[in-house]
């Protein structure tokens, strides 16, 4: 039991990693299942460029929308949304978290195509198909080059040297996605570092308030659900004995919607939530819906994430 | 039982060979992955590129995932822009560059690993060189061959060159041969290069050999320690928190540290002759930090112990 706790430890410490690590091997894996079973090459001039990058393109596309869908904020940024009783829908705040989302978001849909260039069969079928690549690379060969062309992923070209120009493609595709694996971490390196440095909370702040989250997180689906058996138990109780249900003190509309808000940092309150916020408030009916110094912090982004029944974002 | 027992606390004591060693098989795995999935030379004049991109962009992967994974330098950059002070402090302005250098040695480790495993490999470094064009390199490398070596040398890898089969693989043994050659120099280089920084750090040591391991212990200690009491004050501001929002209620004080308290035990620690303290905590701790309670929330007034006495 000790051993298994001590590997769940691991997973809480290095979430962030073993979460990239597991997108990084589901696209892998995922890849190699759909150049394998699913892509087949239809070798014509005028359908391998499309076939190719509909293939290289569309699971991105799908893989971009899906970690929308997945992220805890963006349900946090959308309900409630059109709503007339909330009119602080268009504001600058609402927009920079859109944007950070948007900017969490692309990591998936890079990682499948730097997966996808590296296998090299999409690549292939689209560049075999493509005009302008047919001129630069039959620079000097054959005449019917450029019509064997898009031949060449289906090992049909009669030709032996048009043939091998499979190969230049292929390297060509690898080392594209080489480039853009590489590209693409020192880009979110020097991302992370500048939000990092622009942080006003220190190192050891941030790491206490990540573990402060969880627990909230925790505590607050218990005690939700205790609540909610307990007003539930009162209510079908006096449901079928016909009496009328004890005063039961639940939080009010109001008050949901107040700690359902985006969280926003003030220098002058060290609150590590909305909860926090509002419990803390100066005076019983006071609104914590914006004061003086309220501010999107991008390194706070983790708060928003927290929720009763979300995962944590990765 | 009692002899599992001690064979696992062995393991558990040697963690760094572990991680090391483990680190160095996952760099063999993959390397053998690579090069039987993915690598195929081009055989054209596009082998260098392929070669070169192949050598040096996992390395470079790796080197940016050392720096990512290293908390050195979450706790460097934390806040460095809202205070430069912090890691300018006067009078140490060179502290930053320092704690950087390290860092990035510590992330070195990776990449050189995966280069001597592919440079002894042969593969890739083979590739490289039959594209090259430089005629340095091909007299070099076709010195005593035909004359089709200088226009063919980029076909050697696939066997498909009009020389002879046994020039053709004499081509190929001589270039894996330059390539190992090459990895083997790298890693008693490293070796060597590892071993004098240690030694050298080892010597401006300010510290005994003994203090010395008790301040690693205790440094472990410490991290266990702020771990868990991080966990168990979170628990219990978030149930207080949570029981007044159910309950409607006021919330009582609740003590935690302020926003100077953070940023003072954030600090990279320094080691003063004078003063013996292990760590920032330890020296934030001891020198008492007196803090005016301003806010609702009481705040830990640190007051130092047997320093004021």
């Amino acid at each position: 039991m000790e051993k298994f706790r001590a590997v769940l430890d691991l997973h809480l410490k290095h979430h962030s990693a073993l979460g990239y690590g597991l997108v990084t091997l589901l696209t892998a894996g995922g890849e190699r299942i759909f150049s394998a079973v699913v892509f087949q090459c239809p070798c014509s001039a005028a359908w391998n460029l499309p076939y190719g990058l509909v293939f290289l393109l569309v699971p991105a596309l799908a893989l971009f929308l899906l970690c929308y869908v997945l992220s805890a904020r963006t349900w946090r940024l959308l309900t409630g949304c059109c709503s007339s009783a909330r009119a602080s829908c268009g504001s600058a705040l609402r927009a920079l978290v859109c944007m950070q989302l948007s900017a969490a978001a692309t990591l998936a849909p890079l990682t499948w195509v730097a997966v996808a260039l590296l296998g090299g069969a999409f690549y292939e079928c689209a560049a075999s198909g493509s005009a302008a690549f047919a001129q630069r690379l039959c620079l000097g060969r054959d005449r019917n080059c450029a019509a064997e062309l898009p031949l060449v992923p289906c090992h049909e070209a009669k030709a032996s040297d048009v043939q091998d120009l499979l190969k230049d493609l292929k390297a060509q595709s690898q080392v594209l996605g080489w480039i853009l694996i590489a590209v693409v971490i020192i880009i979110l390196l020097i991302f992370t570092s500048v939000i990092r440095c622009l942080s006003p909370v220190s190192f050891l702040q941030l790491k206490f308030w990540k573990i402060y989250l969880e627990q909230e997180q925790q505590i607050l689906k218990s005690k939700a659900t205790e609540h909610a058996t307990e007003l539930a138990k009162e209510n079908i109780k006096c449901f079928f004995e016909g009496s009328h249900p004890k005063e039961y003190n639940t939080p009010s509309i109001e008050e949901w919607q107040q700690i359902s808000s985006l969280y926003t940092f003030n220098p002058k309150g060290q609150y590590y939530s909305m909860l926090h916020k509002y419990v803390n408030r100066k005076e019983k009916t006071h609104s914590i819906r914006s004061t003086e110094g309220d501010t999107v912090i991008p390194v706070l982004g983790f708060v928003d994430s927290s929720g009763i029944n979300s995962t944590p974002g990765l | 039982m009692d002899a599992f027992q001690g064979i696992l606390k062995f393991f558990l004591n040697q963690k760094t060979v572990i991680g090391y060693s483990f680190m160095a098989l996952l760099t063999v795995g993959s390397e053998r992955l690579f090069s039987v999935v993915a690598f195929k030379c081009p055989c054209s004049t596009e082998n260098m590129t392929y070669g070169l991109v192949f050598l040096f962009a996992p390395a470079w992967v790796l080197l940016i995932l050392g720096f990512f994974l290293n908390n050195r330098s979450w706790r460097l950059f934390t806040g460095c822009c809202v205070n430069p002070r912090k890691i300018f402090p006067r009078g140490h302005s060179c502290r930053f560059f320092y704690v950087l250098g390290q860092i990035t040695l510590s992330s070195l480790v990776a990449p050189v690993m995966w280069l001597s495993v592919a440079l002894l490999n042969g593969t890739f470094y083979e590739c490289a060189m039959s594209g090259t064009r430089s005629s340095g390199l091909l007299e070099l490398i076709c010195k005593g061959k035909p004359k089709e070596c200088w226009e063919e040398l980029h076909k050697v890898s696939c066997g498909k060159t009009s020389m002879l089969p046994t020039v053709n693989e004499e081509l190929k043994l001589s270039l894996q041969a330059q390539s190992q050659i090459l990895g083997w120099c790298l890693i008693c280089s490293a070796s060597f290069f590892s071993l004098l920084t240690t030694c050298y750090a080892r010597c401006r040591s300010k510290v005994s050999y003994l203090q010395l391991s008790f301040w690693k212990t205790y440094a472990q200690k410490e991290k266990e320690q702020l771990e868990n009491t991080f966990l168990d004050y979170a628990k219990k501001l978030s149930e207080r928190n949570l029981k007044c929002f159910f309950e409607n209620k006021r919330p009582d004080p609740f003590p935690i540290p302020t926003f100077a308290a953070w940023e003072a035990a954030s600090e990279l620690h320094s080691f003063h002759q004078s003063q013996q303290h292990y760590s920032t905590l330890h020296r934030v701790v001891d020198n008492g930090l007196e803090l005016s309670p301003e806010d609702d929330e009481t705040t830990m007034v640190l007051v130092g112990t047997a320093h004021n006495m």
